[in-house]
């Protein structure tokens, strides 16, 4: 789907495409059924309750685990640096790659690099950085953008990827089936991870206390680009910290089964340092960048903080029926869903981004789903009484507040509706193409109460 | 490096600001969280340990030490051409009856490459310090006797793991001697199943970017 447009519009192209809504609906239903089923065998909500705790603590706790984190990193050889902006954060990772003679740059998964643009910036400074998570590197050979946080290419069906394959590729794909796709981005990214200059990757969780940063994934791709290659970077968002390894079963078991139903992901990846003196192999140099981008002002409200306990797991929009049924490309960011109406505002702007959040019913589904308790629903609402409120909406319910201060004028507009709501009259389109619109009732509850005391007496 | 300083100085100060005007600031406290809260710790570990790993796709031999060689011996063999790299842990030097083994292979030395694990390499065998059964997972740390390349790049990765290091949970192993709380390795990783993707039209493939086959011996 092209992200041209704006939200409204593109909103309206997605729930059009009947092929993207079955794939969504496909999708969704599945990744809720795999997480109902994860979570079964646990007293889910002591757990949600425990990983809210431990995530709130870690906020009100961030400065100093953050000093922690700085200092046992340090010590394990890792090479910490704090970015304020996305700008200042690419411009550090070029830095480092201008400084090691960088041509090119495998990328594991990490939406906090999506978020400061990182690709964008390091190919206009000449550095190819090519993504190699399965779903990512198919977005990118597309010349696309993920639809989800958590599956990338959940938009694509096989066929649509054999075709880009052999199209980009020059390989036959006329009938091969998943196995054999997968099989091709296999071979092609092993090559591109044994000959990477450098290799990126996000953080799940950093250990204060240890200096070490922990990464989840299924596909190996994360491994190969904190390993193969002479240079690690680590992208990672300051929130992300936890402050000893005890917190970590909890918060995997939340991710992990929230994000794609399994109990744990294939690999679990925890980085201590460059490769020492006597290691074989591991990169030489390894890149901790902290990066704040909004964050901190984030924190810094007291109303919105708990946007920061976010661990990315993508169980909200999984459940978000809004999502469903346009997708995540209509949202044209890079956090698309209900935590994306939250995010997005707060770090790019209630213009640019605040028609996201009428794209929102409050049924309260991704509230109920977010393993660490995050209020989606009242970070919504919050974030609404802060936009610039058009003066024809103000001016209704300066209407509406008069006619209902006083009995009277209550009384008399509801026999105005009971008069004319019955009569016919043109009714929104939108609304009365498939529902039969409601009509007002003869007499109002109160009369008819009244009627009924007098009948009585 | 000065503008890292300066951006750190800023965060920083930031986030104290909102710890000046929270209303009851939280004190140095150490954590007071209860144990993590896991799966009750089924009466047989060892049996969930091999349900979810195969369910995984993994392969889960059990056997004794003094078989071990002979049946590694029997999975190297059904393999087409294979060369095995043979990690030179030194606990998994003393399981390893190197003369029983009939496939060629290689222990890791001061020769060890990245670029011939990629090319020549088909198989690899690994020693798993621990196991964690609720999990199904197994504990792979990383040395100069065993790299991290050995469990990540060949097609066929072989992990040996010891019944009795095998953990009911993640926190147990935490709490554990098998966890290098005071000198972490460059690089651990807990494995528990072949390298997967389901990133096409939701269909789990094998074989991703890491091994498309594990290969898990318990030994008793």
């Amino acid at each position: 789907m092209s992200m041209k447009g704006n939200f409204r519009q593109r909103s309206k192209i997605a729930l059009q495409d009947l092929e993207l809504r079955k794939s969504f609906h496909g999708a969704m239903d599945f990744l809720q059924e795999k997480r109902r089923t994860a979570f079964s065998e646990l007293p889910l909500e002591d757990l949600r309750q425990h990983g809210a705790d431990i995530r709130r603590s870690v906020l009100k706790r961030l400065p100093e685990l953050l000093e922690e984190l700085e200092t046992q990193c340090t010590n394990n050889g890792i090479q910490v640096h704090w970015a304020e902006t996305a700008e200042e954060a690419c411009e550090l990772v070029a830095n480092i790659a201008k400084d090691n003679e960088v041509k090119n740059v495998v990328k594991g998964k990490s939406m906090v690099s999506e978020e400061i643009q990182l690709n964008t910036y390091l190919a206009s400074r000449g550095i190819e950085c090519l993504e190699s998570d399965m779903g990512e590197y198919i977005v990118q050979l597309e010349g696309g953008h993920p639809s989800h946080i958590i599956m990338p290419a959940i938009h694509k069906s096989k066929e649509g990827i054999a075709d880009l394959f052999s199209a980009k590729l020059s390989i036959d794909t006329s009938s091969a089936s998943v196995d054999d796709l997968i099989g091709i981005g296999r071979k092609v990214l092993r090559e591109k991870f044994r000959n990477a200059d450098m290799g990126v990757s996000g953080v799940n969780f950093a250990i204060a206390d240890s200096g070490a940063l922990c990464l989840v994934e299924n596909e190996g791709n994360g491994r190969m680009s904190t390993t193969a290659p002479p240079i690690h970077v680590a992208l990672m968002g300051i929130e992300k910290v936890l402050p000893s390894f005890n917190e970590l079963p909890s918060m995997l078991s939340l991710l992990t089964r929230s994000a794609t139903g399994q109990i744990i992901t294939t690999y679990l990846n925890v980085i201590g340092g460059p490769r020492r003196p006597d290691d074989r192999d591991g990169p030489d140099q390894v890149h901790l960048v902290l990066i704040d981008n909004g964050r901190s002002t984030m924190h810094n409200d007291p109303d919105l903080q708990e946007t920061l306990a976010c661990i990315r797991c993508g169980a909200c929009m999984n459940h978000c029926p809004v999502y469903r049924r346009i997708g995540g490309h209509a949202y044209g960011t890079t956090y698309p869903g209900p935590i994306g109406q939250v995010v997005m505002p707060q770090i790019e702007g209630m213009e640019k981004h605040g028609p996201l959040l009428d794209a929102c019913s409050l049924n309260g589904a991704c509230g109920e789903a977010c393993p660490v308790k995050i209020e989606l629903p009242g970070l919504i609402r919050r974030l609404r009484q802060r936009r610039h409120i058009p003066k024809i909406q103000t001016l209704i319910w300066r209407i509406w507040a008069w006619t209902y201060q006083k009995p009277w004028r209550h009384r008399y507009f509801s026999r105005l509706i009971a008069v004319f709501g019955r009569m016919p009259y043109p009714k929104p389109k939108a609304w009365s193409k498939t529902r039969t619109f409601p009509s007002p009732a003869k007499n109002s509850f109160s009369e008819l109460l009244k009627e009924r005391r007098n009948e009585k007496h | 490096m000065k503008n890292t300083d300066l951006a750190r100085q800023a965060i920083l100060a930031r986030l104290r600001k909102t710890q000046h005007a929270a209303a009851n600031p939280e004190s140095d406290a150490q954590s007071t969280f209860s144990q993590a809260i896991s799966t009750p710790a089924s009466e047989n570990d060892t049996e969930r340990f091999i349900e979810l790993l195969t369910n995984n796709h993994a392969e889960v031999i059990q056997c004794s030490q003094s078989k071990f060689s002979e049946r590694l011996d029997e999975v190297l063999l059904r393999q087409p051409i294979s060369k095995l790299m043979c990690s030179a842990h030194a606990d998994l030097m003393k399981l390893l009856d190197k003369r029983a083994l009939k496939t060629p292979f290689q222990l890791v030395d001061e020769n060890y490459c990245q670029n011939e694990m990629f090319d020549n390499y088909q198989s690899s065998l690994c020693f798993a310090d621990a196991g964690v059964s609720e999990l199904g997972c197994l504990l792979v740390k990383s040395s100069p006797e065993q790299p991290r390349g050995l469990s990540l790049i060949p097609e066929l990765n072989i992990l040996v793991v010891l019944e009795s290091s095998i953990y009911p949970s993640l926190s147990a192993l935490l709490g554990s001697s098998h966890w290098p709380s005071n000198d972490l390795p460059s690089n651990l990783v807990l494995i528990s199943g072949p390298s997967k993707t389901a990133d096409i039209q939701q269909t789990l493939a094998y074989g991703a970017h890491g091994p498309k086959q594990l290969v898990v011996f318990i030994l008793s």
